[in-house]
């Protein structure tokens, strides 16, 4: 046996053992029904049909996708070139070059750097050639996701031609990132006059890219334009990529950042900015950060709990089990799902009585008590599925399968071959559920 | 109250960076580690010699390691703002630039021209790589480039991949000594006692050089355990540099600064997924972030090799480790050997440092042979267990801490060893047998059977990883084959896991144990053999070539799932 086909033997068994998880559900479909339901309007089943492509990639589907997909809305698109780039790189190359001809910018983008990436000068020019006519925003900005890295001279000077004066940010956003990811050197020099820009969205892109790019003296346009009451969240979301994962951001920056967790801005807003503040540890942002634990919206408490976290001295345990008792159910489950994942499970029976007797946060309950996976949450699961509320029981059957996965290495389970179904009303799920307990009662005390 | 804090300040700034002729007094990488992970401070303190150097001329030389990550981290930028910052203080320093890897790595001579210097390095980082290099080389040829400079010598060594590949550590030492230069290094973090390239012997080193790494002198951690399937050291962050950097700082009175990447998410394990996750990023554990007051005492000593080896020797905890060592090899339940040897005070490198663990896993599904060899196994780690835990209450107190926590890991490991076999044993005698239908066993809804497909062929056992990043209780909830031994086992782990944590959290150490995990055993498959594709040669096999470039470790060191450190 040579080693190459040792190779395969060992990934295969491993991935035997490491896949040994209970199936939940799959499509029982044909490619070519998986393809066609992929294109479909059903978001849920065109999910479904992308994972089963992804975990299968059936070579059937390839010449069915090589077709299909281009004609697809867009959001499926981006699930049809995923599937796409799975196969093997010498049958995908027929799918490109066959996608440079289509009608959608997309695929033809996606096409040209795959093409371009593999050396192809076809793929180069279809990539010039569409970069010089109107793209939409949102195929823009995904499409440039797959030229990561790519630093074809002719590509590059193609997307920074997109760098003007007029670009609209959720176009200049993208391009600038890439720009900032390929180092090209010449962007500096496009990009610095849209400083003086009177739009602050401009701005900031601007001052975000030449900071990100070397000029640390941009730190201060960065500053005003974050601290500036007419930045938008999707304004800041679109400059987010050229904050993160590079080098710390300077001190006025943090505290322009500090300013908006302190200027009570939305939710989603705060916690984009939140994470910031904790990657670089800093201590300032710590009396704001600890008033928002227990913020009515979890994703903040849980930033400002992460930000904390990562702040010395920034959090104690204390603080947070002080929720637990709090008069807010949702809070309270909150906090136990922060001490829980920093290894702590004294708000473990907070969580069951929210679940047993909440009235608005049993849905969250059962989510965070499955994630505890510990055998004292298996019962209040259990009775949970027969909740009348069904996103409860929804949770709950996530959990609880999440749960018996966990506790039950050497168990292949299904919590759907009892015939339960959380859609399905209460009285239609008794007898399931009576299934489940019985086979509790003796799985739990058994050897394994 | 003002001057008081001035003599606070001066003395902070003194204990940073010595006033010394070369020669250092640090005696462990603590003392010549500076705290903090930021270059442009490091860059401040070196370019900035007001406080060492007597006014005067000095000759700076840059050598400069050319790796994708140095420019990742955006050094020369930094590099010329700090120049700039510093333009005033640099009045009467010249600068040469090396480029480490090249044939002539002198890249630029003696000069005062600034913006010349940041050119050099700009330049020196074009098309830069992460690619193995002998460091030590390209500071000797340094030394030389410095020689019969007027005034102060210092070099700056700015390296984030490299430091592992010695050619000649103490001869490089040597130079700078003779030449009276003051060496600083800037690095990434290493491994704790990194044992990468003990167990991963097949990867070359560049020639002429052996790779050493790790924080330490020489891998003092036994590594290789069975049904481990990393080496918990080798994924945790030391805290410290490579060795036989910090003892080049060390030795001349420089310091070493490192360097981390952004903060990354945590991973519990380095292989395959956490069961008792829910979800990337969801795991925040305490205890990862290093306590300086714990891990300096923790500190390898930064003293010649030779001399470590002779301490090592004598140290009465470290023989413990020494000798529980050796029994592990014997008994196959580490796939290592000690890596240090001799007697009184002849200590030296082992000439083999590999062994060859017991093959619990026979071919095929050979349950009965798998529990018997379990059994075995289990009966010597017992044995050695128990000799282990007698010989550490006998340890006199002038043991170092350091060598007394990797005894105690050693200890702790086989806690873990323990519950992996008695859990082994009894998987072969019942649960094995139970999956691949050999056993019959009522199912009742919702369980399913557990082969899949009735064509499907099992090929033998594999096994996978459960870490222990949230420590041994969730474990114990666990339905594990083993009945009450295993249980007990689980109980016994726990009150020393939690002991050590107690005492090794917020240490390397710590983190270490929490990478090591319990196994879970599988019928592996018969896969099917994927033909590759013809290569133009005509040939079936792909051509092959040594990569020079790096392989990707998980793990610490700033990395996917490394603690963020405080240094010494």
């Amino acid at each position: 046996m040579n080693a190459v086909r040792r190779l395969a033997l060992l990934c295969l068994s491993v991935a035997a053992g490491l896949t040994a998880a209970p199936v939940v559900c799959g499509l029982d479909e044909d490619p070519a029904g998986l393809v066609r339901t992929l294109g479909g309007d059903d978001v849920q089943a065109r999910y479904d049909a992308y994972r089963v492509l992804l975990a299968q990639h059936p070579p059937e589907a390839l010449p069915l996708l090589a077709k299909a997909v281009p004609a697809m809305p867009l959001a499926a698109q981006t699930f049809g070139v995923s599937v796409v780039q799975g196969y093997p790189a010498a049958v995908t190359k027929a799918v490109y070059e066959r996608w440079l001809g289509a009608d959608g910018a997309y695929v033809r983008l996606v096409a040209g750097f795959q093409l371009a990436r593999a050396g192809e000068a076809k793929g180069v020019a279809a990539v010039v050639e569409t970069l010089g006519q109107p793209v939409a925003a949102d195929v823009l900005s995904l499409a440039l996701s797959h030229a990561y890295g790519l630093r074809d001279p002719a590509i590059v000077k193609a997307v920074r031609g997109l760098v003007t004066a007029d670009a609209p940010p959720a176009v200049l956003g993208p391009v600038l990132y890439h720009l900032q990811s390929v180092d090209d050197r010449e962007a500096p020099r496009v990009v610095g006059p849209l400083l003086s820009s009177a739009a602050v969205a401009t701005r900031m892109l601007a001052a975000a890219f030449l900071w990100r790019t070397g000029d640390e003296a941009r730190a201060a346009e960065l500053a005003a334009a974050i601290a500036s009451p007419e930045l938008t969240y999707d304004t800041f979301v679109r400059a987010n990529g050229l904050l993160s994962n590079g080098p710390r951001l300077p001190e006025p920056v943090l505290a322009a950042l500090l300013g908006i967790v302190e200027g009570a801005r939305e939710g989603w807003f705060l916690s984009v900015v939140i994470e910031h503040l904790g990657r670089w540890g800093y201590a300032k942002a710590a009396p704001a950060l600890r008033k928002l634990l227990d913020d009515a919206q979890p994703a903040v408490g849980k930033a400002a709990f992460e930000a904390l976290s990562r702040i010395p001295g920034g959090l104690t345990a204390d603080a947070v089990r002080a929720i637990l008792t709090g008069a807010d159910e949702a809070r309270r489950v909150a906090a136990a799902d922060l001490l829980r994942r920093a290894d702590d499970r004294t708000g473990f029976d907070a969580v069951v009585g929210v679940l047993r007797t909440g009235t608005k946060a049993r849905a969250e309950a059962a989510r965070v008590l499955g994630a505890f996976r510990t055998r004292a949450g298996v019962e209040p699961l259990v009775d949970a599925l027969l909740d009348p509320d069904l996103s409860v029981r929804a949770a709950a059957e996530t959990g609880l399968e999440q749960t018996l996965y966990a506790l039950f290495p050497y168990r292949r389970l299904d919590v759907a071959t009892t015939g339960y179904r959380a859609a399905a009303t209460p009285e239609a799920n008794r007898a399931a559920v009576d299934r489940v307990r019985a086979w509790w009662v003796v799985a739990k005390d058994a050897d394994w | 109250m003002r001057v008081r804090a001035l003599v606070v300040v001066l003395l902070a700034w003194l204990g940073a960076v010595r006033p010394a002729v070369a020669g250092g007094d640090a005696t462990t990488a603590a003392d010549a580690t500076e705290s903090g992970r930021r270059i442009g401070r490091a860059l401040d303190l070196v370019l900035d010699a007001s406080m060492r150097v007597a006014t005067g001329p000095r000759t700076l030389a840059l050598v400069v390691d050319p790796s994708a990550s140095l420019v990742a981290a955006g050094f020369p930028d930094r590099f010329e703002a700090a120049l700039d910052h510093h333009a005033e203080k640099l009045a009467t320093t010249e600068f040469v630039v090396l480029r480490v890897g090249g044939k002539d790595p002198v890249v630029l001579g003696p000069t005062s021209d600034r913006a010349a210097a940041a050119r050099a390095v700009r330049t020196a980082l074009t098309a830069a790589r992460n690619e193995t290099h002998n460091v030590y080389a390209d500071v000797r040829a340094a030394v030389q480039a410095l020689s019969g400079r007027p005034g102060a010598r210092e070099v700056l060594l700015v390296t984030l991949e490299n430091g592992d590949a010695e050619d000649d550590l103490e001869g490089t030492v040597r130079a700078l000594e003779r030449g009276k230069v003051r060496c600083f290094v800037l690095a990434r973090e290493a491994y704790l006692s990194d044992s990468y390239w003990h167990s991963h012997p097949r990867t070359t080193a560049p020639r002429g050089t052996t790779f050493t790494g790790g924080d330490a002198a020489f891998a003092e951690v036994p590594w290789g355990f069975v049904l481990q399937r990393g080496n918990p050291n080798e994924e945790a962050s030391s805290g410290f540099g490579p060795f036989g950097l910090t003892r080049l700082a060390a030795a001349t009175g420089g310091r070493v600064f490192l360097h981390d990447d952004p903060a990354s998410s945590h991973r519990c394990t380095a292989n395959g997924v956490c069961r008792f996750c829910a979800g990337t990023d969801d795991h925040a554990p305490a205890g990862e972030g290093y306590l300086a007051a714990r891990t300096k005492p923790l500190a390898p000593s930064v003293a010649a090799r030779d001399d470590v080896y002779v301490t090592a020797g004598r140290d009465p905890a470290y023989r413990v480790v020494l000798a529980t060592w050796k029994k592990l090899a014997d008994a196959g339940l580490v796939r290592s050997r000690p890596s240090i040897e001799g007697a009184g005070a002849a200590w030296k490198a082992a000439r083999v440092t590999t062994g060859a663990a017991a093959p619990l896993l026979a071919a095929g599904l050979a349950f009965t042979t798998g529990a018997t060899r379990a059994s075995k196994a289990l009966e010597a780690c017992e044995r050695i267990r128990a000799e282990l835990e007698a010989d550490l209450v006998k340890t006199t107190d002038d043991a170092s801490p350091r060598a007394r926590a990797i005894a105690e890991y050693v200890r702790l490991m086989l806690y873990v060893t323990r519950a992996n076999l008695i859990q082994f044993g009894a998987w072969c005698q019942d649960t094995g047998p139970t999956l691949v239908g050999k056993k019959p066993r009522e199912l009742l809804a919702p369980e399913l059977a557990w082969r899949s497909d009735p064509d499907l062929q099992y090929s033998g056992i594999a096994w996978s990883d459960l870490p222990l990043c949230h420590g041994v209780g969730p474990v114990l909830d666990l339905s594990l084959p083993g009945g009450a031994a295993m249980h007990r086992a689980l109980g016994d782990l726990d009150g020393v896991f939690k002991a050590y944590l107690a005492r090794y959290g917020g240490t390397p150490f710590g983190v270490a144990a929490r990478r090591a995990s319990i196994a879970l055993f599988f019928p592996g498959v018969v896969g099917k053999a994927v033909p590759l594709p013809r290569t133009p040669n005509g040939g079936s096999e792909p051509a092959t070539t040594t990569p020079a470039d790096r392989p990707t470790r998980d793990g610490g060191g700033g990395t996917s799932s490394g603690p963020t450190t405080s240094g010494g």
